[in-house]
């Protein structure tokens, strides 16, 4: 039970819903960058939603499979092909025995997201099987995949994942791919161009002036962006009289004025710390649509108060709930 | 009663936040209200992350809800009267005098790119030097930055040194390194801005050891110099 690794294409990483509760020792929690494909994808295949997946950025990886499989993918940013054909994001597929599939490039997104039923057999490390490639743990040996690499696969799968095969087999047409979606109404809308954001604690440093320049024009994602966070570039912010801060806590969504007036947008390898003012704090729920762009997009940033972000944030929650009982409630009676 | 109040960081955090100063009284301030609410984990409670004159709390906000009827502002208060607790409190956070960790660390050009820049800019001989950095002992005010960095405080004035205008690329593990009135140690190699005026042979930070990071939030430090002969013996161990 093993997926043969023959091109590890730009960087396809292992990840999960990353390691909370070390982040007093400077440990980020990581995870996958878009969290909601991610756990959509697992639910697709009948999994735990913490289950880990392959983060697979852009294109270039290219996968074997030695024995039939339940895969799902989500996420965007690639164009993929199983033995030549496109397969579709979003559904179940039954993968059969020596089929390979490869990830090509598409007009827009980033990160492509892959579960499999039964989930991969990596050690965990930390409570979690997150890459952290800065220290080079987590994941598989700490690292991107590369040519050669051989993932072994769980081999026990649930009864969940065993009834959506099960279900393929009997009417996947040959394709193996599930007539069934999942039309999520609370899906982000990975396509956005702007994201919501509620006041960070040193937003007041900047005058009103300076906050209007920073909700209304687009800013650039420069080619230094990374898991760790983004670098902006835009029409520079001053926060006058200038401020020094001690160091104050940092998290995924956050937005920091550096020194020279650019933003860096914190993503999910973001430090725990940080000693520049957080002028910003992206709404959770479109923390997925900021993983999905590339450099060279341009982002917007619009003001929402907390408890619409709040709200927003349950009811995405309330969504995700909501489709792991209807997955459930179709294939377990 | 506290007089600071907790507010929304994100939808999964609140922060509260003591002063903007590195001060020991603050800090102390922080850690008593670190060890509190992991003493006393509410519905929902991830972690509390100490910085140096805040503290943030983590949560699940989908379980933190029950508190306060659903209410957001109900959450903060909820904290509040945990942190007016906290502070009334005098068996949390608690250091033992007697336990000062000791840190080997080898002050050698060889090893440290910033000794001698920093030695000049000082004004201070090497031997100065090195009995400034190891004659002070240290409270880890936080970690952060990587995993297993310690912001160590309070650097003695005659060391202050400014971060470099432009980072170096490559700082090698195990430096020990000077910015402002802080010193600390790069756990793993990394860019950084630091001035390195050492390295130490010790493993920071191992994910694989328990526990995995060797300092925690309000430990007491000390420097000890080694040879070069020393620090080279201890890193084959």
């Amino acid at each position: 039970m093993s997926i043969r690794v023959i091109k590890g294409g730009l960087q396809a990483i292992l990840q999960d819903r990353g390691r909370p509760g070390y982040q007093d020792w400077g440990v980020p929690v990581g995870g996958a960058m878009d969290d909601w494909s991610s756990r959509l994808a697992n639910l697709l295949v009948g999994n735990d939603p913490g289950e880990a997946v392959l983060e697979i950025t852009l294109q270039g990886m290219a996968l074997l499979f030695e024995s039939e499989h339940l895969i799902a993918l989500t996420g965007a940013g690639s164009e993929v092909r199983m033995d030549g054909k496109v397969i579709p994001f979003g559904r179940a597929i039954l993968v059969k025995p020596w089929s390979a599939i490869r990830f090509h490039p598409s007009s827009s997104g980033c990160r492509t997201y892959l579960s499999i039923s039964g989930g991969f057999e990596i050690k965990a490390v930390m409570g979690s099987r997150s890459t952290y490639l800065p220290a080079a743990w987590g994941g598989f040996q700490g690292r991107a995949l590369e040519a050669g690499d051989v993932l072994e696969i769980g081999a026990r799968r649930n009864g969940l994942s065993e009834a959506i095969m099960r279900d393929l087999r009997e009417h996947g047409h040959g394709s193996g791919i599930a007539h069934w979606s999942v039309a999520a109404i609370g899906a982000p809308d990975l396509s956005r161009r702007a994201v919501r954001f509620i006041k960070g604690p040193e937003w007041d440093w900047l005058s009103e002036d300076q906050q209007h320049r920073f909700s209304s024009q687009p800013f650039v994602i420069t080619s230094r962006s990374n898991r760790m966070g983004y670098r902006l570039r835009g029409q520079p912010l001053t926060i006058i009289p200038s401020r020094e801060m001690v160091s104050a806590a940092v998290t995924r969504g956050s937005v920091q004025l550096t020194h020279e007036g650019q933003p860096v947008l914190l993503m999910a390898d973001a430090q725990t710390t940080g000693g520049y003012p957080r002028i910003a704090q992206v709404a959770a729920v479109d923390l997925p649509v900021c993983a999905q762009y590339r450099p060279g997009d341009r982002i917007r940033f619009i003001p929402v108060s907390f408890l619409e972000a709040r709200q927003a944030y349950f009811d995405r929650e309330a969504e995700l709930l909501g489709i792991a009982k209807n997955i459930e409630l179709n294939f377990n009676s | 009663m506290a007089t600071e109040r907790f507010f929304h960081l994100s939808e999964t955090s609140a922060g509260v936040q003591f002063g903007n100063l590195i001060d020991p009284a603050l800090h102390s301030k922080v850690m008593r209200a670190y060890h509190f609410f992991r003493e006393h984990p509410f519905p929902g409670f991830v972690e509390a992350v100490p910085a140096y004159a805040s503290l943030s709390v983590y949560f699940d906000p989908l379980r933190s809800a029950r508190i306060g009827q659903m209410d957001a502002d109900g959450l903060l208060e909820h904290l509040n009267a945990m942190l007016d607790e906290a502070m009334k409190s005098t068996d949390v956070g608690q250091e033992d005098p007697s336990s000062i960790m000791k840190i080997p660390v080898c002050y050698h050009p060889l090893l440290a790119s910033d000794l001698e820049w920093t030695a000049e800019h000082c004004g201070l001989g090497m031997d100065e030097l090195i009995a400034l950095h190891t004659g002070t002992i240290y409270t880890v005010y936080m970690l952060g930055f990587v995993p297993g960095f310690p912001y160590l405080g309070i650097l003695p004035e005659g060391l202050e040194v400014p971060r470099k205008s432009t980072p170096s690329e490559s700082i090698p593990a195990g430096s020990v390194a000077l910015a402002g009135r802080q010193t600390g140690i790069y756990p793993i190699s990394t860019p950084g801005g630091w001035q390195v005026i050492g390295r130490t042979p010790i493993l920071l930070f191992d994910p694989g050891r328990d526990p995995s990071c060797l300092l925690k939030p309000g430990d007491k430090v000390q420097f000890e110099s080694i040879t070069l002969h020393e620090f080279f013996q201890i890193s084959q161990t």
